[in-house]
């Protein structure tokens, strides 16, 4: 409300009733700097279209705020003088960097243990748009954007493409469970092995690098497609960066921590990871990795785990498979969703499993050094009749790994025949 | 349609801006093109001679066409910054000078003498109250960007410099010079001050003959009128421009300029 200014003063109010959008007291400061920043941001807080009342009881503004109106798109509705008080009403004119007000005064709720994740979609910056527009950027989901800035190029901008509420709850799990690979491990326990066990690992170890660094640098390549309004995502996704490479660097310390070293790695290896490091579908990469070859991973972990000849690789494998868990448990959320809006996309990872398949097929030879380390681990050494003793029990791995793939593949919502099919054209290099 | 703008080179932002007003206008009503020009003397030539449809005037460039022309010319568009504009007088804190009429006696710092707000008008409105330069007063001139009506805004800051160094008691500038000077702090309100605000005023404007064709004009004016600042390119054209948006020129804003340049034939401090 605006007070009513002396009988007779020069350009009293008329305007009394007109209640302001923003008010900026600039109290007995000249024109200068701190007082333009001041009404700066006043002007904003009135908004487009909005009134703003400015008050000031230094006489020098009198003559600057016609100037600064009219340089800052606005004009002035009222003008009113007093004894010590001059005092102004300004239309805000709507501009680029007049859109909208900020939220103020929306408050997260508390949970137990801290401020949750899963309770931040509150006021605007809970609002998950369904598209994303290529000029907001990197402006903070809720945040005014000030209009006019670059277009940046993120190419997954659609809510539908990206964007899971179960996210936050798996990213909340993310931070909590973070290790050190360094300080975690009981290194100093590492036990002297028999020279064929300690070869088992370290070419296990091989193996489990090379196809940790293929899920290190798929999620990292579509992290940086993602549109930043679309937060959650991004920020899970760089917590698989992160946990990959804290596997990458746990395996090769074990390879290299008991005086084994890195061994074999073969081209069917090399040949399997590219074809998912090549992928440009987010949709369909995501399926490859998260739920098809991470997913696979979590029954060669357990078997590794079980059947780890000392209690060090045992913890290194165990600790690996709880974050590959969470990674799955994403990726199934995510293409479980996107197939209950888009069914037809079945079609997609169908092609994408046989276009890989048939890619693969190309490559002669197999994985004879992990299959025969696998065997050793389960035959309890590299005598003849450990290695065959080990084998049905790698075969029984190979079966079990199928019948759990098909039990995900119907998760995500597959029929049972399709998932039989897929699982089947699966690559052997298990990622 | 295709449409020749012709503009002055004052800083290398202007290939900028007009490369920007060439590419959002590719599609419109009016397809704008350019050609610069060293001097807003060149290009009041080139428009009386027919070389470019249109040129975006300062408002001594705009007065020089009209007395020229004997008014057979008109202002289209403008920035939303060239109405209203004011030249201030800038003094000292304390200072004790509060009118024109004060600074009998003083040295009066102004920019360049083709500069409309920074000279021509400053001493125009001296003259209204009846002071000449050099009877009255001491004109300390800052002719730095003379054939670029102030655009620099070099003149300027020599004129804030010489009244901060008490080499000029007084000085005039723009006011959008004197905002920005104020808002980036690198006036000290503590040390300088506005004493005297000018009568309003309007500034630069794109100018044709009258002989450009009512049609043409008014796609050029709606051309412009309607760029949107949510658009990239223009929003950065606009910044470098100075405008939030482009409205229709205020030719009532010129009559002081007009008076100020006829008969003498002056553009400037004489």
């Amino acid at each position: 409300m605006m007070s009513q200014p002396p009988e007779g003063a020069p350009g009293a109010f008329d305007i009394v009733q007109a209640v302001p959008d923003a008010r900026c007291d600039l109290g007995t400061l000249p024109p200068g700097q701190a007082g333009l920043l001041l009404l700066e941001r006043a002007r904003r807080d009135a908004g487009a279209s909005g009134l703003l009342e400015v008050v000031t009881r230094h006489a020098r503004w009198v003559a600057e705020m016609p100037s600064w109106a009219r340089l800052h798109s606005a004009e002035v509705v009222a003008f009113g003088d007093d004894q010590t008080h001059h005092r102004w009403l300004l239309r805000v004119l709507p501009g680029p960097d007049v859109r909208g007000r900020p939220d103020w005064g929306v408050r997260l709720p508390r949970r137990a243990g801290g401020v949750d994740l899963r309770d931040w979609l509150v006021g605007q910056a809970g609002q998950v748009a369904e598209r994303a527009e290529a000029w907001w950027g990197l402006v903070p989901r809720g945040a005014v954007a000030e209009a006019g800035g670059p277009l940046w190029p993120f190419t997954l901008a659609r809510r539908e493409a990206v964007w899971d509420g179960e996210t936050a709850g798996l990213l909340e799990d993310a931070t909590r469970r973070q290790w050190n690979a360094t300080t975690d491990i009981a290194w100093d326990s590492l036990p002297a092995l028999p020279d064929d066990l300690e070869w088992a690992v370290c070419q296990i170890m091989t193996f489990l690098v090379e196809n940790e660094l293929v899920a290190l640098y798929v999620p990292a390549k579509f992290l940086a497609q993602i549109h930043p309004h679309y937060l959650e995502p991004v920020l899970f996704l760089a917590s698989v960066v992160y946990d990959e490479a804290r596997h990458v660097e746990v395996f090769t310390k074990r390879a290299l921590a008991n005086g084994g070293g890195l061994q074999y790695s073969s081209a069917l290896s090399a040949w399997s990871l590219h074809s998912l490091f090549v992928q440009e579908d987010y949709f369909t990469a995501s399926f490859l990795l998260h739920v098809l070859g991470e997913g696979t991973f979590l029954d060669l972990l357990s078997f590794v785990a079980e059947w780890a000849p000392d209690p060090v690789t045992a913890e290194v494998v165990r600790r690996a498979r709880s974050d590959e868990q969470r990674h799955v448990a994403y990726g199934i959320a995510h293409v479980r969703r996107v197939l209950r809006e888009a069914s037809q996309r079945v079609e997609d990872l169908v092609a994408a499993a046989e276009a890989r398949q048939a890619y693969l097929q190309a490559v002669s030879g197999g994985q004879p050094m992990m299959t025969l380390a696998l065997a050793m681990l389960a035959g309890g050494g590299g005598t003849p009749a450990a290695v065959d003793a080990g084998l049905p029990t790698v075969h029984a791995l190979y079966a079990e790994m199928h019948r759990r793939r098909v039990g995900r593949l119907q998760q995500v919502g597959l029929p049972e025949s399709v998932a039989e099919h897929l699982s089947r054209l699966h690559t052997p290099n298990f990622m | 349609m295709e449409l020749t703008v012709g503009a002055v080179a004052y800083d290398p932002k202007v290939v900028t801006i007009w490369e920007l007003i060439r590419d959002v206008t590719a599609g419109a009503p009016a397809h704008i093109d350019y050609v610069l020009y060293s001097t807003y003397e060149a290009l009041v030539e080139a428009l009386l001679a027919g070389a470019v449809d249109l040129a975006w005037n300062t408002n001594t460039a705009f007065v020089r066409t009209y007395l020229r022309t004997q008014g057979r010319c008109r202002g289209l568009v403008m920035r939303d910054t060239d109405r209203g504009y004011t030249s201030k007088l800038i003094a000292p804190v304390d200072s004790g000078i509060a009118r024109l009429e004060d600074l009998r006696g003083k040295r009066v710092a102004f920019g360049s003498r083709d500069s409309g707000h920074a000279a021509i008008l400053p001493a125009y409105y001296l003259r209204q109250a009846g002071l000449e330069a050099g009877r009255d007063y001491r004109a300390v001139p800052f002719d730095l960007d003379v054939g670029k009506h102030g655009d620099t805004g070099a003149s300027e800051g020599a004129v804030l410099d010489a009244v901060r160094k008490g080499t000029a008691d007084v000085g005039f500038v723009g006011d959008p010079f004197w905002l920005r000077a104020l808002a980036t702090g690198t006036v000290d309100e503590r040390e300088l001050e506005a004493v005297w605000t000018s009568p309003p005023y309007s500034h630069c404007t794109f100018t044709a003959l009258s002989t450009l064709s009512e049609a043409a004009a008014q796609t050029f004016v709606e051309t412009f009128v309607h760029m949107d600042p949510a658009d990239p390119r223009v929003r950065r054209m606009m910044d470098l421009e100075g405008l939030r948006a482009w409205v229709p020129t205020e030719l009532s804003g010129y009559g002081d300029l007009i008076a100020a340049m006829s008969g003498s034939g002056r553009d400037g401090l004489g």
